[in-house]
C-alpha cells in the first residue's frame, strides 16, 4: 500500500492528526510572505524587560565606558542583527565610551559591517580611537574571557581596524582591567555566551552586565535575571522590535513583526487541528 | 587563608565531599553492595533501536553532539556521549548494524574512530570497520555540520538515530529530520535551552544528569554503577543546602549565603 | 602472545588526563602564579593542536569525497561540490593582498556577506518551520502533563506575539509568571543535576573508570 493510500484508507479524524508536514511549511512560507508584502500594521506593546534594557543605557553617566560584545555568528544575524545595531546606535547616541569587541570570529565580522552601516563619524561626531573602538576578536572563549578581566591588552593587543597597539589610543587611557568598566553589553547567540560572562566577569568583579540572547534562550537566562545577575535582556525579534521604538531606530525588526504574528497564530492553529483530531479518534472507541 | 582563592573555598570543600562521595561508593560497589539503579527507558531503548536497524537493513546514526571535549561545561556531555558510542559500535558490529558516526570537532573525529574500531575488534569483525567512510568529519561550522548530517541520514533511510551530548540550534533539525524518515530516536543534552525541542521530537529523550551516568548505566560495572550513588549524595547535600537556605533567609539571615560566597 | 607497544598503553592517557587536570584545578582554588602561567599555557597547546586539526579535516574531507567522485557513487556530484568550494575558499583566504587573496580583501569579503551569511542565516530561519511541524505532531494533551504542556506552550506563544498581547495584555504577566516561577526551578533543577553529574563524570574519568573516551575501554 502507497502511503497516499494508506493515508486514504484514513478516517478524517486520524487525517487531521497527520497532515503532511509539506503542508504545514508551504502555509507557513505564505503567512510570512503576506504581512511582509502587506503590512498589517499590528500594535506591539513594551515590555518591562525591554524598558529595563534601554534604561541601563540610558542612565549612563557621561563618559562611562562601555564595553559591546559580539558574541553571534552569522547564522544567528536574522534574529540578533536588528538588536546588535540598535544597541550600537544607542550606545553611539551618549556622550560615553564604547569598546567593541567579540569572542565569536564571525563577530568581529558583524561589529565592522554595523559601524560601517552607522558611520559613527558622520552620524554621530565620534571618532575612532577617542570615543569608540574595534578591539577585535580573541579566540580563546572563556579563558579570553578571563584574560580581558584581569588585563585588557593581554586579550587584546591591536585593535580589529587598523592593526595598532590598543595602549596608543587615546580612551584606552585608564583602562587596564575589568574593574575599569561601567557596563558589559554582550550580545550573543551560544557559547562562548551568558554562563561564561557570568562566571569571569559578573561574579569576581560585579560588573553591571545586559545581553541580548535568541528567543529560545530565555528559560536558561531567567535563572540569571531572577539572580540578579543579567540586569536586563533582549530576547529575538519581539523585544528588538520594542527596543527598536524605545531607540528611535526604526529597523528590521519592527518590519518583520506582523510576520511573528501570523506565524505565531498558524502554529497555534495546526496544534488545535492536531489536538481535535487526536480527541476525537480518542473518544470514538469507547463510544463504540 | 592567603593561598586559597576568595569566594572558592565552599566550592572546593563541596568538590572534595563529592569526590569523596563518588570514591567511596565506588569501592562500596566493588566488594559486592552494589545499588540499585532506577530504570532509564532511553538507555534501554539504545538496543532496542539497534536490534531494529538490523532487522531492517537499515543504518544506526548516532553523533555526541557538536560540543569540544576540553570545554568546562559542553566537555563532560562530549565524554558522555562517546561512553555511549563506544557502547554502541561494539552493538552494531556484534548484530551486523551499519553504523555511522557524524563529527564536528576535528580533535574529537581521531578517538571516534579509535572508540569505533576497538568495538568492531572486541566484537570480532574489525575487517568490517571503514573509518574515512563510517567516521565523517561533516563540517565545524554549526550548520554546515547539521545540513550534512540531516542529509545523510536522509539518503542512508536511518533506522535509529542516536544522540547524545552537547547541542545547540541543530538539535530540532536533527530530530525533526529522524521523525520524518521514521527512525527511532534517542536524544539527550545537558543544554537546558535544547532539552523541550528532544522531549518534543524524539522518542526518548535523556535530561540532564541522565545522560552523564549513561557510561555507568550501560557498561553494567559495579564500580562504576557505585559512584552514582556518590553522585546522589551530591544531590542530597544540594537539597538540604536549599531547604536551609530558604528557612534562614525567610528568618531573615544571609549566614548560609555568607558561609557559600566563604 | 601479542605485545602491545608500550606507548599504547591505557594506563599513559589517564595519567596524562590526571595531570592536565590538576593543573587546570589547582590554580582555579589556589593562588599559586606559577601553576596558573602553566594553566594558561596548557590551553595555549590546545588552541594550537585544534589549528593543526584543521588538517586532519582537510584529509579526511579530501579522501571521502575524493573517493565518492572517483568511483562515480550515487550523489557524487554534490562531494564534487563540496571539494570545489573547500579549495576555493580556501584559496581565497590564503593572505597574498597583493594579488587580491586573503581576510578583508573584496572578493574574500563577498563570499562571507553574499554567500556564507545569507545560507547560514537560511539555515538558522529553517528552524521556524522545524518548530512548526514539530510543535503539531508533540503538542496533544495525551496526559494530564502533555496537557499543562501544551498550555503553557500556547500562552507564551500568544504572549510572544504581538497580535496576542493586542488581543490581551495579560498574556505578557501570564509568560513571566511561566518563566519565573515553574520554567526556573525546573531549570535550577536540571542544572544543578547535570554539573553534580558532570563532576561525577569528571571523577570517574579520574579515577581510569570512565573510559569510554579511550579507545572503547580496552
Amino acid at each position: 500500500m502507497t502511503e497516499m493510500e494508506e493515508r486514504r484508507g484514513k478516517g478524517f479524524w486520524e487525517r487531521l492528526q497527520e497532515v503532511d508536514s509539506r503542508i504545514i511549511y508551504l502555509l507557513l512560507w505564505i503567512v510570512i510572505l503576506w504581512p511582509l508584502i502587506t503590512p498589517l500594521g499590528l500594535p506591539i506593546s513594551i515590555s518591562t524587560g525591554t524598558r529595563e534594557y534601554f534604561q541601563v543605557i540610558e542612565d549612563l553617566k557621561p563618559g562611562s565606558r562601555v564595553i559591546l560584545s559580539y558574541d553571534l555568528s552569522f547564522a544567528g544575524l536574522p534574529e540578533l542583527g536588528p538588536m546588535t545595531i540598535a544597541t550600537l546606535h544607542h550606545l553611539l547616541k551618549k556622550d560615553i565610551k564604547v569598546y567593541i569587541c567579540a569572542f565569536w570570529d564571525s563577530g568581529a565580522d558583524i561589529a565592522a559591517d554595523n559601524i560601517r552601516a552607522l558611520e559613527p563619524e558622520k552620524n554621530y561626531g565620534k571618532v575612532y580611537g577617542k570615543d569608540y573602538i574595534h578591539m577585535g576578536y580573541n579566540p580563546m572563549r572563556e579563558v579570553g574571557m578571563a584574560q580581558f578581566a584581569s588585563d585588557v591588552y593581554k586579550a587584546f593587543p591591536v585593535d580589529y581596524i587598523y592593526k595598532r597597539p590598543l595602549e596608543t589610543y587615546e580612551m584606552m587611557k585608564g583602562v587596564q582591567s575589568a574593574k575599569d568598566f561601567d557596563l558589559l553589553i554582550s550580545v550573543q547567540s551560544g557559547t562562548p555566551g551568558n554562563p561564561e560572562w557570568v562566571r569571569q566577569w559578573i561574579t569576581p568583579y560585579g560588573i553591571k552586565y545586559i545581553i541580548g540572547i535568541l528567543g529560545v534562550s530565555v528559560p536558561e537566562v531567567a535563572p540569571y535575571y531572577n539572580a540578579g545577575q543579567v540586569k536586563a535582556f533582549l530576547a529575538g525579534l519581539r523585544s528588538a522590535a520594542e527596543y527598536e521604538l524605545l531607540a528611535g531606530r526604526r529597523g528590521a525588526a519592527l518590519a518583520q513583526q506582523d510576520p511573528l504574528s501570523t506565524t505565531h497564530i498558524l502554529v497555534i492553529l495546526f496544534v488545535v487541528i492536531g489536538n481535535i483530531g487526536y480527541f476525537f479518534t480518542r473518544a470514538r472507541p469507547r463510544r463504540s | 587563608m592567603a593561598a586559597l582563592q576568595s569566594g572558592r573555598v565552599s566550592g572546593l570543600l563541596t568538590l572534595i565531599y563529592l569526590i569523596g562521595m563518588v570514591i567511596y561508593f565506588a569501592l562500596r560497589s566493588r566488594k559486592g553492595r552494589v545499588p540499585g539503579l532506577r530504570r532509564i527507558p532511553g538507555l534501554d531503548a539504545i538496543d532496542e533501536a539497534i536490534g531494529r536497524a538490523a532487522e531492517m537493513g537499515r543504518p544506526v546514526f548516532i553523533s555526541h553532539g557538536i560540543g569540544n571535549m576540553t570545554d568546562a561545561t559542553y566537555g563532560p556531555q562530549t565524554i558522555a556521549g562517546l561512553g555511549v558510542l563506544s557502547y554502541v559500535a561494539e552493538k552494531c558490529a556484534e548484530l551486523g548494524t551499519r553504523l555511522y558516526v557524524p563529527v564536528r570537532q576535528l580533535t574529537i573525529w581521531p578517538i571516534a574512530v579509535e572508540l569505533c574500531e576497538t568495538g568492531y575488534k572486541k566484537a570480532g569483525r574489525p575487517e568490517d570497520f571503514n573509518p574515512t567512510d563510517q567516521v565523517r568529519f561533516l563540517s565545524s561550522d554549526q550548520f554546515g555540520f547539521s545540513s550534512n548530517y540531516m542529509g545523510w541520514m536522509w539518503r542512508e533511510r536511518a533506522a535509529a538515530n542516536i544522540m547524545i551530548g552537547a547541542y545547540w540550534a541543530e538539535s530540532l533539525q536533527l530530530a525533526e529530520t529522524g521523525a520524518r524518515i521514521g527512525t527511532v530516536q534517542v536524544g539527550g543534552t545537558a543544554n537546558t535551552h535544547q532539552i523541550p525541542f528532544f522531549v518534543a521530537a524524539c522518542d526518548y529523550a535523556l535530561i540532564g544528569e541522565e545522560i552523564f551516568c549513561a557510561g555507568a548505566y550501560l557498561s553494567k560495572d559495579a564500580e562504576m554503577i557505585g559512584s552514582l550513588a556518590g553522585q546522589d549524595m551530591g544531590k542530597l547535600l544540594s537539597i538540604v543546602l536549599i531547604v536551609l537556605g530558604v528557612l534562614l533567609v525567610t528568618a531573615g539571615s544571609d549566614i548560609l549565603t555568607k558561609i557559600l560566597s566563604w | 602472545m601479542i605485545v602491545m607497544a608500550w606507548y599504547r598503553r591505557v594506563e599513559i592517557p589517564i595519567i596524562l588526563t590526571i595531570i592536565f587536570c590538576i593543573f587546570q584545578v589547582v590554580p582555579y582554588f589556589f593562588v599559586v602564579p606559577a601553576w596558573e602561567s602553566a594553566a594558561k599555557d596548557f590551553v595555549d597547546w590546545d588552541a594550537v593542536m585544534e589549528t593543526f586539526a584543521l588538517f586532519i579535516g582537510f584529509t579526511t574531507l579530501l579522501m571521502l569525497h575524493g573517493r565518492i567522485v572517483a568511483q562515480r557513487r550515487r550523489g557524487w556530484y554534490w562531494s564534487a561540490w563540496v571539494l570545489i568550494t573547500m579549495i576555493g575558499y580556501t584559496i581565497v583566504g590564503i593572505p597574498i593582498p597583493s594579488i587580491g587573496l586573503g581576510k578583508g580583501t573584496p572578493l574574500f569579503e563577498a563570499i562571507r556577506l553574499y554567500v556564507l551569511t545569507p545560507l547560514s542565516g537560511a539555515m538558522y530561519a529553517s528552524l521556524g518551520f522545524w518548530i512548526a511541524s514539530a510543535a503539531y505532531r508533540a503538542f496533544r494533551a495525551r496526559t494530564i502533563e502533555a496537557g499543562v504542556l501544551l498550555l503553557s506552550g500556547t500562552l507564551v506563544m500568544l504572549a510572544n506575539a504581538p497580535i496576542g498581547t493586542a488581543i490581551w495584555p495579560t498574556f505578557t504577566p501570564i509568560r513571566k509568571w511561566i518563566f519565573d516561577v515553574p520554567n526556573m526551578a525546573t531549570m535550577r533543577a536540571i542544572t544543578i543535576g547535570a554539573a553534580l553529574g558532570a563532576i561525577a563524570l569528571g571523577a570517574r574519568t579520574l579515577m581510569g573508570r570512565e573510559r569510554g573516551y579511550l579507545r572503547g575501554g580496552e
